[in-house]
């Protein structure tokens, strides 16, 4: 498949369709359940079930460390892990502009398999659609995920309790500054993070730990996902300079481009919220696995509050407030 | 290296010391009060957390060294006039969303102005390459980026490119200060220096600060260990009553500075007096195209007519790079005016003081 490129008759339903689609199919054959069919059954479990959809598209859609396939499977994983739920099956649809690489869709559908096989997860249904060019930017990636919820905690946003520790599961801002290394041009060894945390999690309630707050820190970094269980939570929460696991080429991308690393995107971390008598435990069990070698507890829940706040405890011990940013980050100019 | 400077096992015994030190100091009115002149000592000042470190013994002034902030409202009102005249705008990310007296570049790209945002000003080379269009690039900035916009000109003048031009806003660091002194006089215990600007100038034309108005200087760096020492430096200099201008920023900054550096600049630009916000028009304290290059100055090539408006709002971004307020004395601050909505360029600039402190307040 020299440089060929996905034409809208791909689309048309005829017979290029039957090209396009076999590409699909024969890449993700054993991970596809139900192929054929206009939609994907299985048996309805007992229980709590969980249940999220996310669109991807991600400018460079190949990136240090992954690219939008592995992405848009991790990222709807870590959804489902964030709820406490098991991943079962996963929904793939394919939005394709029209001039696309048949050989670049196919790294992508690589991407997906692998992720998909190694969570043990299958594909229940799925959609692909060609676009005309120019209508949308390369390829889009929109997936959905059923997961079980077998544990009868009540993790939620809204479950922080004053005194419980924050834990992070490993380095943070690595996807968002190895793509601004990468967009602006930085030689750097700079990679994604870019993973699927629900092994982490399943082991962690396997075990026993009984954890309060579980959230993925992706858009608007580590600070804003904190700010957001302070708030869902009504209390307020420090956390530790010293303690951050931060990469210094992370702290350095960030620092030459003036953004803060504290506000850039994880794809394959999870904030964990729990009782203090937990940590040790919590902390021993993520570290057993390679993606939780670098957990670390960073902070803690101090009280309830009516303004909730996220406050940063400094280097030198000085105290600041960690807020929502209003706008995007954008690059220094001087 | 980051860390060593960052989070330096010495810095927290060097900081504790530092306030014993400021407490024990004979007859001096605390907290004494320091201006960090350039931006992204503000920005550290505030995020390291040593405004609330010091809160006690030392009150950190911003200077009027962020580059959008100083560029006034008629500077502004200038490079929307250009943009629309339908030139092709070429300009730093900041600089769009400052309002001038009427409108921004930002709400003119909404209705329809070519304005291109770049990372170096060598991009408008580029564009100017490929447009038969006139290109204009917005030059504001000290002397940490005039170098790389003399080079523009050099290559420019080079390439005989003649639908390029650059509206020229830069400004110098050495006699704003001198201005600021002689109307702050007796206000300043100490002054921390731009630690990029002094690469390029070196240490010596500050020396007139220490010589003139005994006001004890410090070059630093932008970690907290290097605004650690000269905070340092500073309160030794009162300690001892000899003041002088102290680097402490040697891993990048010589007495001398980069005499390359300097040599473009003055190949190019000549000193002009320009007009700050806040302060007026200040002799010799920014820089003009030198004769030879006229053809690339956008003021002499267009006939750009704005008028001279006093926009009438409650903003204090004037007193607050001249160091008499602190942007927490502002009304607008936090309610009117936010990163959002600003009003003024202090919060617009990633390094102007209001934008830090609505960000690091604590």
């Amino acid at each position: 498949m020299d440089n060929k490129t996905i034409l809208l008759s791909h689309g048309s339903g005829g017979k290029q369709s039957q090209e396009l689609l076999e590409l699909i199919y024969k890449t993700l054959e054993d991970i596809v359940v139900n192929h054929g069919e206009d939609s994907g059954t299985f048996k309805a479990q007992s229980g709590n079930i969980a249940l999220t959809t996310d669109s991807y598209t991600i400018d460079p859609i190949f990136f240090p460390g992954g690219n939008i396939g592995k992405l848009a499977i991790c990222g709807t994983l870590n959804d489902l892990a964030m709820v406490g739920a098991v991943p079962k099956y996963i929904t793939l649809a394919l939005m394709i502009e029209e001039g696309f690489n048949f050989d670049d869709l196919k790294k992508i559908l690589l991407s997906v398999k692998d992720e998909t096989k190694k969570a043990g997860v299958s594909i229940i249904a799925g959609d692909t659609k060609v676009v005309s060019k120019g209508k949308i930017d390369k390829i889009f990636i929109n997936t959905a995920g059923y997961g079980i919820i077998s544990s009868d905690q009540v993790i939620s946003s809204k479950n922080a309790q004053p005194d419980d520790a924050v834990i992070v599961t490993g380095e943070i801002g690595d996807h968002g500054a190895a793509i601004m290394a990468y967009r602006n041009g930085f030689e750097s060894s700079l990679r994604s993070d870019c993973a699927n945390v629900a092994p982490l999690i399943k082991i962690l309630l396997e075990k026993g730990a009984i954890l309060h707050v579980l959230r993925d820190p992706t858009r608007g970094g580590l600070a804003s996902i904190l700010n957001e269980i302070a708030s869902s939570s009504n209390v307020d929460i420090e956390i530790d300079e010293e303690a951050l696991p931060l990469k210094e080429s992370v702290t350095g991308v960030c620092d030459a481009l003036g953004i803060d690393p504290l506000y850039m995107a994880c794809e394959g971390r999870a904030v964990i919220v729990c009782p203090q008598d937990q940590i040790e435990q919590v902390l021993e069990n993520l570290h057993e696995i390679p993606l939780g070698k670098k957990a670390r507890c960073i902070g803690r829940v101090i009280r309830k509050s009516s303004h909730p706040t996220l406050y940063l405890k400094t280097f030198i011990g000085a105290t600041r407030i960690l807020p929502l940013l209003s706008r995007e980050q954008t690059p220094r100019i001087c | 290296m980051i860390n060593t400077f960052r989070n330096h096992p010495d810095l927290k015994p060097l900081l504790q010391k530092i306030n014993n030190n400021v407490v024990a100091l004979d007859g001096k009115a605390l907290p004494l009060k320091f201006m960090e002149v350039c931006g992204t000592h503000t920005v550290s000042i505030l995020k390291f957390g040593f405004r609330q470190f010091f809160k006690d013994t030392i009150k950190f002034l911003s200077g009027p060294g962020c580059p959008v902030c100083v560029t006034s409202a008629k500077d502004i009102d200038k490079t929307i006039f250009l943009a629309q005249q339908g030139y092709h705008i070429v300009t730093f990310g900041d600089l769009i969303k400052v309002p001038g007296s009427q409108s921004s570049l930002e709400k003119e790209m909404a209705q329809g102005a070519t304005v291109d945002v770049v990372y170096s000003p060598f991009d408008a080379l580029a564009i100017a390459k490929n447009t038969t269009k006139e290109v204009i690039f917005i030059a504001v900035g000290f002397e940490t980026t005039i170098p790389v916009i003399a080079s523009l000109v050099l290559d420019a003048y080079a390439q005989k490119l003649n639908n390029l031009s650059i509206l020229c806003l830069v400004k110098t660091m050495p006699n704003v200060l001198r201005y600021l002194l002689t109307h702050l006089q007796g206000q300043i215990d100490g002054f921390i220096l731009p630690g990029h600007v002094s690469v390029i100038i070196g240490s010596e034309p500050y020396e007139f600060i220490p010589e003139e108005y005994h006001i004890p200087c410090t070059i630093a760096g932008f970690e907290p260990v290097d605004l650690g020492l000269g905070v340092e430096s500073l309160i030794d200099q009162i300690r001892s009553g000899s003041v002088k201008v102290d680097n402490r920023y040697t891993r990048m900054v010589r007495t001398e500075g980069n005499t390359a550096a300097q040599v473009l600049i003055s190949s190019v630009f000549q000193e002009s007096d320009v007009s700050w916000r806040g302060f007026g028009i200040i002799p010799l304290s920014g820089l003009g195209l030198k004769a030879e290059f006229e053809q690339f100055d956008a003021e002499k090539k267009f006939d750009i007519r704005v008028d001279d408006v006093e926009v009438k709002t409650a903003c204090i971004c004037g007193d607050i790079i001249s160091g008499k307020s602190s942007p927490l004395d502002c009304v607008l601050f936090r309610k009117q005016c936010a990163p959002e909505n600003p009003v003024g360029p202090c919060m617009v600039s990633f390094e102007g003081a209001c934008a830090a402190y609505y960000k690091y307040g604590e």
